[in-house]
Parts: C-alpha cells; structure tokens; sequence
C-alpha cells in the first residue's frame, strides 16, 4: 500500500512466545520536501487501534541499521511502543524487515498508520537533546530493520525502570494510514 | 549399473570417496640418508592392478568387468600396506569385525550380526539412514545386518557417490569413520569454569531462538498447529505433541514435558538431537536441556555419555539423562546452585547477576486467574550481559535480547489480552475432568475453538472456583506495567506469587562440574 509518507508491504512472520508473533514488512518512508521531519511506526498492532499523538514512554532506544548509508531507529518503549526516524529534507529510506508485534492469530488485512510530526518531545524536550547520538538519517538509506527486535543492538539508550514515565510528545502531527495484506499469515 | 560419479565398489580399487582415517599402525621408520625411500602408507588413493575399462558402450563388457573385479577384490586381500590403515573413530576404532570388513577381510554383508554390526547401525542412524523398527528395539538396533539394515547401506552408499551394493568394506567404512571423526568432540568442549559455562549457556539459549523449520528446532505446541492449520502437509501434527514430542530415536516421553533417554542411546548425542529438533517444549524444558547441553560440553562427550547414557555402557535408568521442568531431576542435580538474592523489585537493569544465570520474572500475581492456561504467568530467563548502551539483557524461549522492561511490556500485553481457548480448556480440564466432552474431546475442544470452549465453561461453571469466574471481580481485566510489582502477593494453587524479578538465581557450580571431566 502506497501514500504519502511512503508504502508498507507485508513480507513474512515470525513466531515468537504464543500467541506473539513478529509481522515483518518492507517499509519506504519520503521525508518532506523542505524540512527535515519525524516519521514514526507502531511496534505492536492493535487493530482498531490508531496511535496515540500523546503518550509516554519509559525507556527511549536508539538503534543504527546495518544497510546502504546511515539510518538511526528510535524506539519509543512502552506497552505500545513506537519506533520514530528523523528524515532529512527529500528523504527516501526503506527498511527490509521492519518488526511489529501481534498478538494472537493474524487478521488477513491491517491497517497501519504512519504519523509524522515537526518535531518529538520526550518530557518537553527534543528527542534529539537527549541522545547522545546523531539521529539524523540519511537521505537516502536502504537498512536491514529486523535488530530492532532483538535488544543486543541498541547503542544510546534514556530512561528505563519499572516505574519510569515520559512524556512523549508530537508537534504538527499528520496521519496516514496503510490497508495492509497480510496474506495468509 | 552404477551412475557417472558414483565410485566403484566397496572392496574395489579407485578413490576414496573421502581421505581415508589416518594410519594408527607404528609409523613407517624414518629412512637413512641416502636410502631408498619405503613407500608410506597410502594417504590418499588406493590402487591395485589396473582393470581395463570397458568401451563406453559395452554394457556387457562392463558389467563382466565390474563382476570380476568384485569377486577378485573380495578374494584377494589389501597389501600389507594397506592393512596400516585401520579405523580410527571411537566409534568404529578397535572392533575386530569392522577392522577386517575395513580391509575386506571380509566384508560386513547381509547375515553379519554382532557388536560391530550394531556399531555399524548407531552409524547410520546417526548419518540419517534408519535401518528401520524391526532393527531397533527401544532405541537400540539389533546388530543384525538384514534386510533394512541393508537397505540403509546402500541409500547412504548412494548419498556418498560409492557403489550401491549394501556390503560394508573399505570405502564405505572409510566414509562412516570419517563422518565419526568430523562429529561432536568427545573431550570437553569448554573449560569448566563459571565464565565458559555462563557463555554456553546464553549462546546456546540464543540459538533455541533461531532457525526453526518444519523439522528442526524448539517449537512451543501453539506455534507449531498455527503452522500446521496453514500448510498440513509440510506441517505435520500429531494431537499427542500437545505434551512434548522430541527425537523419538533417543527418547522416550514417560509425562507431560518430561523425556528419558533410551537404553543403549548416547546422553550427548540425546541432549544435542533435543537441542536441534524436531522438538515440541516450552520455555522451562528448554532451559534445562540448554543448562544440560552446558555440562555436556564442560565435561566432555565420553564424561557426559558415561554418566548419564551410553551405546556401549550401561548406565542405570535412574542415572540416565532426563529432561523435564524440575531441574532437580536431571542431571543439573547438585551441578547448579540455587541461590536467592535480595533485590529491590523495582531496581531493573542493576540485578546482581551473571552471564548465563537462569531468572525468572513473575507476571501480575494474579496473571492465572486471568488466564489460566497462558503462557504468560512468567519469564524463565537466561542472562546474556548487557549491550553498547549498557542494558541488562535476557533470553527465554521465543524472546532473544529483551530488557527486563522490555519483559514487563510483554507481559503487561498478554495479561490484558481476552481470555481464549487455551484458558478454557485449562479449567475444564482441572476441575470438570469428568465431563463427557472433556473425558472425549472432540476436534473443536483439541483445537481449543474459544466459543466452543467458552460455551462449555459456561456449562460446568459451577464445578470452577468463584476467583476464576469472570465476574467475580477477583482479578483485574486489564494492569498497567507498574501493577506488576506493586500488587501484593497472591496464591494460587498453594503457590505465592509476587510480580517481577524473582531473586532465586540458578548457576552451576564449576566445582561440581570438574569433577565430572575425565582426568587427562
């Protein structure tokens, strides 16, 4: 399914615990025109569930994507987690493999909303300010996206524990939504 | 006939399919200076007189040719520097009957019997060509060399590019040594140490997550049938996996997630078959048999098999290699500590372990009243360190690398999820065992079909403890991560629960283990 923000293809899945399972997709993501800009992915699908433009996180995780040129993953951990990017101006990035969670036995169709957002805020401070990272992608990338399932790859890494909340927030958000085919997963 | 590539018969001249074993005759004595050079034991082709080739198109003229040569090679022995040559695996090293079938004095065929015979079978087996049931009685062949013997022969002579005749000689001997020698080491793998156990351990639990297909690897029952619902044919499916299924061939499955090792079977061989699968677990049996695989590699192959399961020893049923939840009866007895530590429950990401501890991590205490047939009311967990950033990362089955907040989420999200046919039948099963369609369960209930299920919960509600009633209010519909550990304890089942890290760390105790390795 192809929109503004780009085009998300179902690629496979992958059991995990029962009745988790890890749906994999091919994501391309298109940066703005003229301005460097978040776009952000759910991690765990609820369907009839869009994202929620405010919600807290307890621990903020940076990943960098093995692939073609630089591309950084953030990932917004909290039951629903989100995994956000910073595209530069005309940006084109795609990620092979990009993990989100289901529990319970697959629908045939999902719908996946993509947001992006003029800036993220975590506690009313850039997501950017608190990492001690570049996060800036390239603007054009092409990255193996499956690490994000497996924690041994993060690299920068802010708050974290059993009681830890932070704000996230998004500034100018816009949504997009993606009717998936999840063929006979 | 045979086809191009295949090599000539066993007991004929022409190349070794594979090198052959190394000599373990005394070595040839070093010539003087000057001295003619004696002829070393032959390291690579075995010749003897030539046998002139049929033209191509004589079919006749080759299968005469091939006739002859066999009959002469069978007659006529090796030359004395070919019988240097001797078997040199410790499977096959040593036993009188195969030395000879290795030098063609004779052959192993079709009648043979006895220990070389059943050395010959376990090597097949072990190759992936069973000689078939009626050659093996509870795990251990026959040491009769009939018709499915034979047959095995042969298909593995095919694999091996050698001439399909089902008699064991030099070549296909030289092949089975071989594959002996390139198999799992029999001395220790690792040192018997605390930091080279721990390693082991968290890699190994690493790989109990990766590479699954239809025919390897650790399955839990519920993944598996989702696969089978999808493709039967590749999948297949027996109800009877529902309580475990691993390698038939080394064990035998006496209770519900509880395997022993077979007479007459190799324990390192049995734990390495568990590990690689076809296997049917879950996450508490497949810690064990990772710890179990642990000591295997600390003590060494030959240690670990006289222990704990032999071909060729016997070793009481009592001490033969187990694998079930209770660690305590296996052979991690007296090899793992079971420790408690004092932690704070809210301190994740600080917990004083080590790498390749074995943890567990309590969901909500009330987590099974919820769902009293999930998978969710913990995390057994192996440690594996931490990563670039610095966070404290466990492994359990079907979670590689997960953070202990990460763990939480994941509970969080499968207390909140609805109850399903899983739980259902779990209640049926524990308190209306008596009911017709739980004692004849029909397909729907196998399938754990949420409506059906749900239908007969409904029915035999009453013969179910009020706390597991849904309107009972006695459990939460839905937590929040943070209820995991401030609810208070809970019992269920006369076990008291308390959400999150529980503080009862399991570690070997290398001590232990060293004892086990073999004295050099």
């Amino acid at each position: 399914m192809t929109g503004a923000l780009g085009a998300i293809r179902f690629t496979g899945l992958r059991r995990l615990r029962p009745p988790r399972v890890e749906l994999r997709f091919e994501v391309t993501l298109r940066g703005a025109e003229d301005r460097r800009r978040w776009v952000i992915l759910p991690t765990t699908l609820r369907p009839g569930h869009g994202q929620p433009q405010r919600r807290t996180a307890h621990t903020v995780e940076a990943y960098e994507l093995p692939g073609t040129n630089r591309m950084v993953v953030c990932v917004l951990r909290s039951e629903d987690g989100v995994a956000a990017l910073l595209l530069p101006a005309g940006a084109e990035l795609t990620l092979d493999g990009f993990p989100i969670a289901f529990w319970g036995p697959p629908p045939a169709e999902a719908e996946i909303e993509i947001l992006s957002a003029a800036a993220l805020l975590i506690d009313g401070e850039p997501l950017e300010d608190r990492m001690a990272l570049d996060l800036l992608c390239d603007r054009e990338a092409v990255a193996d996206a499956s690490p994000l399932e497996d924690q041994r790859t993060v690299v920068e890494s802010v708050g974290g524990g059993l009681t830890t909340r932070m704000t996230v927030e998004l500034v100018d958000p816009s949504t997009t939504s993606h009717g998936v085919a999840l063929g006979d997963a | 006939m045979a086809s191009a590539g295949m090599a000539a018969p066993d007991s004929a001249e022409g190349h070794l399919a594979v090198a052959p074993a190394p000599a373990r005759g005394p070595a040839p004595a070093v010539p003087a200076a000057g001295a003619a050079t004696p002829s070393p034991a032959p390291a690579t082709p075995l010749r003897r007189g030539p046998v002139p080739a049929p033209p191509p198109d004589d079919r006749l003229g080759a299968l005469l040719a091939r006739a002859v040569d066999r009959r002469t090679l069978q007659r006529k022995p090796l030359t004395a520097e070919e019988r240097q040559l001797d078997l040199s695996s410790w499977r096959y090293a040593g036993d009188p009957d195969l030395e000879a079938a290795f030098d063609n004095n004779p052959a192993l065929r079709r009648k043979a019997k006895g220990l070389g015979v059943q050395k010959l079978q376990h090597g097949l087996i072990d190759a992936g060509f069973h000689p078939g049931a009626a050659s093996v009685t509870a795990g251990i062949p026959d040491g009769k060399f009939g018709a499915g013997t034979e047959a095995a022969v042969r298909a593995f002579q095919g694999k091996h590019k050698l001439y399909a005749d089902g008699v064991v000689g030099r070549k296909t001997l030289a092949v089975l040594d071989a594959l002996a020698l390139e198999g799992p080491a029999r001395a220790p793998e690792i040192e018997a140490t605390a930091d080279a156990i721990g390693a082991h351990i968290a890699a190994g639990m690493t790989s109990a997550n990766e590479g699954a297909t239809e025919s390897s690897g650790v399955w839990y029952d519920y993944n598996y049938v989702a696969e089978h619902k999808k493709n039967p044919a590749r999948y297949r499916w027996d109800d009877d996996w529902r309580a475990g299924l691993a390698s038939p061939s080394h064990f035998i499955r006496t209770g519900w997630m509880d395997w022993r090792l077979r007479k007459g079977t190799s324990a390192s061989a049995g734990i390495r078959a568990w590990l690689k699968g076809l296997t049917i677990a879950e996450c508490t049996t497949t810690i064990v048999a990772v710890e179990i695989d642990a000591l295997r590699a600390a003590i060494g192959d030959d240690a670990f098999d006289s222990h704990f399961g032999s071909e060729t020893s016997a070793v009481p049923e009592k001490e033969r290699l187990r694998v079930c939840q209770r660690g305590r009866e296996t052979p991690l007895l007296g090899k793992i500590e079971w420790s408690t530590v004092s932690t704070d429950p809210a301190e994740a990401g600080k917990r004083p372990v080590k790498v390749g501890d074995w943890t567990y991590f309590y969901n909500h205490p009330k987590y099974l009243l919820k769902h009293p047939g999930g998978a969710w009311q913990g995390e057994n967990a192996v440690y594996l360190g931490t990563n670039p950033s610095g966070q404290q990362l466990f492994s359990g089955l079907g979670a590689t690398g997960k953070t202990e907040d990460a763990l939480h989420d994941e509970m969080v999200k499968a207390y909140n999820l609805e109850r399903d046919g899983a739980d259902y039948v779990s209640l049926l099963s524990t308190y209306a065992s008596n009911a017709p369609e739980v004692r004849k369960p029909n397909r729907r209930f196998l399938d754990h079909d949420v409506d059906y299920t749900r239908g007969l919960y409904e029915k035999y509600k009453a013969r179910i403890p009020k706390q597991y009633h849904e309107e009972s209010g006695e459990y939460d519909e839905t937590i929040k991560r943070e209820d995991i550990i401030s609810a208070p304890e809970y019992e269920i089942d006369k076990t008291k629960r308390k959400g999150g890290f529980v503080g009862d760390i399991k570690r070997f105790i290398p001590a232990e283990v060293a004892k086990l390795r073999p004295v050099p």
